[in-house]
């Protein structure tokens, strides 16, 4: 397995470099410019001062020495500084990226918890009432729009019952209690949206998984159906269902931008999106880069879970 | 000090549209109590501290919490001292301050007439992008003494003392400044309040400052700004209390939180929506098309469709009704009137009417609802109006590059003084004239015999003629006022509501005596 997993990072680094030299140009040649949008509505028109900035932040250099003045520095693990706030992007960064990986995290939890259960059940009583039931809240969960669900559960549970905050990033360091509560919705928005997935997902594969002849022994040889599922069907029937957590959760890396901004939790993908509409270039490139890093080393963790489900994924002949 | 009363008759009136909250009057037996964090959540992210770069709303509330400039505005809309105790205005060209002299800044170095120079210097050099510099340009500045600043303008300037008592005129440290602090990133001022803690685009804790000069100030022990870009979120928060004050209440929910007892409203318009044209360019370089264009808009409509009936409609010149500049002889002006729209496109050669295109942010839905609203407008008198939506960025360079036939462009009041219309409209000014090459002679001419008066009497009849030249000219059409409301609390007290210019300034004029009951 250890040469496998050196081909593929290598392969990841090479994809890393091509795709971050893709995004520099990309990116410089969307029209806008940083400097007049930095500067609002008033300094931003005057061209003398405009001028004066750009050269400044060495914006008025040819495309090609600023993304060599930017591969140069990355060389050196600098990404450089927000041509808005100033600051460094690494510090931006790494406030930023546990922020995002506690919501997905916290959100997939969520979905699993709740969705590999319902799938479960909806394969067990399929054409029976509980199946139905299942498959109805599977269906619900990712068919509502986030946006909708996410105000549901904050009419519902912060305004109506007033259990919990409607929105509202609280560090941990300031007050741990605030902090886990304000994650609840977000986590809850996510997990219900893709608890549907896991659970048709499941409840597909399980279904499969229960036709095969070794489960078929299995039960032959007397065993109950439960313990038939839960002993020897599920977890085979879970490796597809970890791939796609897997995906989600690199997804979800740049894609919780309508979360985000429900539920006023400062994560990567606001920052994106802000970085992107101000066209703070350094942030950008600095942003998609921890984005595409994290995706390349979730990928990594989901083969591993996959083997350690899967002992047939461990060995190198498989 | 007769120049000082002058200016705080004028802007009194000018109050430039002071909606002076009622709360004020009516609670005026409760006496202050101090202590307590506000908790404001501001849809604007604040991404830099630098106070001589304008950054938005919730920018310029914290700026004035945490710096102060040479004067100030008071809850009335008059100037009044801030870091200068008093000043004389030798002439129409110059002002000469003297500085109070127990003022430190944070760091403990005291306030003198250098850092006043630095800090003026410093707005004028292009490479700090400082949001005055036009305002000021040509401006110098002389040290007479240590407490002692004399500001002179190459010629009389009306606006000057107007200009240096807004907040991005700050005064910073040059010792500071020079030993290389990061603006962007940390304060060192001589306001109210002082940063505790700062992340950019998502918080900023302040706590009361315990040498602020004026004596007793400010009453809270602390200010948290939260930025919440999102309507519902920042609703939400205010609904469900972990906010105490939210500022751009959407225009959707104002009536809704008003009808809340928990709760009070303040609104005043402090920018105004408007058609701006490319008159460089085929067919609106004709007054005669673009005046059709202003008949023909149903302001009403927009008003309502676009502001939910929060947009008062503009059918003469944007200068508050409560304005001394304002004419009441214009209000009616364009009221809707598709007869004269047709006549004039008629006249102008375009009796079978017109193609056109528009461009509109599409970020914003008082934005895509007003231009779609327009279009329908402009149809019924034979103009095709094809919207080219397109996002800030894209906006803002076309913008610049005068790359355009029309454009919807929200404008904030710029200055409490008429002088604005020279930034809006003047040949000088890259604004909005300059990158499409407009300049008329007779409005030039208005406007700088404008500026070079001082006397609010004399000044007036000039600005209405300023008034009317624009409207006959029709470069930009008016609109509607775009109300812009904060919602708060009950127990927040002393906030007050002021109008135009000051409107975004609001809470960082009223924070100082703002508290908690």
């Amino acid at each position: 397995m250890l040469p496998f997993l050196v081909r593929r990072l290598l392969s990841a680094i090479v994809t890393l470099a091509l795709a971050t030299g893709v995004v520099f140009i990309a990116i410089h040649l969307l029209p806008g410019d940083p400097v007049a949008i930095m500067l609002g509505d008033q300094a931003g028109s005057d061209p003398v001062a405009v001028a004066r900035v750009r050269a400044q932040l060495g914006l008025d250099l040819p495309l090609g020495t600023q993304f060599t003045h930017w591969a140069g520095a990355l060389a050196h693990g600098d990404l450089g500084v927000s041509l808005r706030t100033g600051e460094p992007v690494v510090d931006e960064l790494m406030r930023r990226i546990p922020r995002s990986l506690e919501l997905i995290g916290a959100g997939l939890l969520v979905a699993v918890l709740f969705g590999v259960p319902l799938g479960v059940i909806a394969a067990r009583a399929r054409g029976r009432l509980a199946g139905l039931a299942a498959s109805v809240l599977a269906v619900a969960g990712f068919s509502a729009p986030v946006f909708v669900l996410g105000i549901l559960l904050v009419l519902v549970f912060s305004l109506g019952l007033g259990w919990l905050p409607s929105s509202g990033f609280v560090p941990f360091a300031d007050d741990p209690v605030q902090h886990c509560l304000s994650l609840v919705l977000p986590a809850l928005t996510i997990g219900l949206n893709f608890m549907g997935v896991i659970a048709r997902m499941t409840r597909a594969s399980l279904a499969d998984v229960m036709g095969r002849d070794y489960v078929k022994l299995a039960r032959a040889k007397g065993l109950p159906r439960g313990k038939a599922i839960f002993r020897h069907a599920l977890p085979n029937a879970l490796v597809p269902v970890i791939a796609i957590v897997g995906i989600r959760a690199g997804n979800l890396l740049g894609g919780t931008v309508i979360i985000e901004a429900l539920f006023d939790w400062p994560g990567l993908s606001s920052l994106l999106v802000s970085a992107a509409f101000s066209r703070d270039y350094p942030v950008i490139q600095g942003a998609l880069l921890a984005i595409f890093a994290i995706f390349i080393l979730i990928s990594l963790v989901i083969d591993l879970a996959q083997g350690l489900v899967d002992p047939r994924i461990r060995r190198p002949s498989a | 000090m007769t120049m000082q009363n002058t200016w705080r008759r004028l802007a009194l009136g000018l109050g430039a549209g002071a909606l002076i909250a009622f709360a004020s009057a009516a609670l005026a037996a409760d006496t202050p109590k101090k202590g307590g964090t506000l908790r404001y959540g501001t849809v604007s992210e604040i991404v830099s501290l630098d106070p001589h770069v304008y950054g938005g709303s919730a920018w310029k509330v914290l700026i004035e919490a945490l710096y102060s400039p040479l004067a100030g505005y008071d809850k009335s809309g008059a100037v009044v001292p801030r870091l200068a105790q008093s000043w004389e205005q030798p002439d129409a060209r110059s002002i000469v301050f003297h500085l109070r002299p127990d003022v430190k800044f944070q760091d403990g170095t005291p306030v003198t007439a250098d850092d006043v120079k630095f800090s003026l210097d410093r707005i004028l050099d292009p490479a700090t992008g400082a949001t005055l510099r036009s305002n000021l340009l040509g401006a110098t500045v002389t040290v007479i003494d240590p407490m002692t600043v004399k500001v002179e303008k190459p010629s009389p300037d009306a606006t000057l003392l107007g200009v240096l008592a807004l907040p991005e005129a700050a005064i910073v440290s040059r010792k500071w400044v020079q030993g290389g602090a990061n603006l962007k990133l940390s304060a060192n001022g001589t306001g109210p309040f002082q940063l505790k803690s700062y992340e950019p685009a998502v918080r900023a804790s302040l706590a009361r400052n315990p040498s602020y000069f004026i004596a007793g100030q400010p009453y809270l022990d602390a200010v948290d700004f939260r930025m919440i870009k999102s309507d519902d979120a920042r609703v939400n928060a205010l609904r469900s209390q972990s906010l105490d004050m939210i500022d751009f209440v959407p225009w959707k929910d104002i009536d809704v939180l008003r009808r809340n007892a928990g709760m009070k409203i303040d609104m005043a318009g402090g920018a105004f929506m408007s058609v701006w044209f490319n008159t460089s360019k085929k067919p609106f370089d004709d007054a005669r098309v673009r005046r059709a264009v202003s008949y023909a808009i149903d302001r009403e409509a927009v008003s309502k469709a676009a502001f939910f009936g929060h947009g008062q409609p503009i059918y003469g010149a944007p200068t508050p009704q409560d304005s001394p500049y304002h004419n009441k002889a214009l209000d009616g002006t364009f009221k809707r009137d598709l007869t004269k729209a047709r006549a004039l496109l008629a006249e102008a050669g375009h009796a079978k009417g017109i193609d056109a295109s528009m461009v509109v942010f599409q970020g914003l839905g008082i934005y895509t609802t007003m231009a779609q609203v327009v279009q329908a407008n402009l149809k019924e008198v034979g103009i095709n109006l094809k919207l080219e939506p397109v996002e800030w960025a894209t906006l803002v360079e076309r913008k610049n590059r005068g790359d355009y036939e029309s454009m919807i462009y929200g404008v904030s009041v710029k200055l409490p003084d008429p002088d604005a219309y020279a930034y809006y409209l003047g040949g000088d000014s890259s604004y909005w004239a300059k990158p499409i090459g407009y300049r008329d002679p007779e409005l030039e001419k208005l406007l700088a015999d404008g500026r070079a008066l001082t006397d609010p009497k004399q000044r007036q009849p000039i600005y209405a003629q300023v008034e009317k030249r624009i409207l006959d000219t029709s470069p930009w059409v008016f609109v509607n006022w775009r109300e812009q409301a904060q919602g708060y609390l009950r127990k927040v007290q002393g906030y007050t509501q002021l109008g135009g210019a000051l409107s975004e300034s609001s809470p960082g004029i009223s924070l100082p005596t703002m508290w908690l009951k």
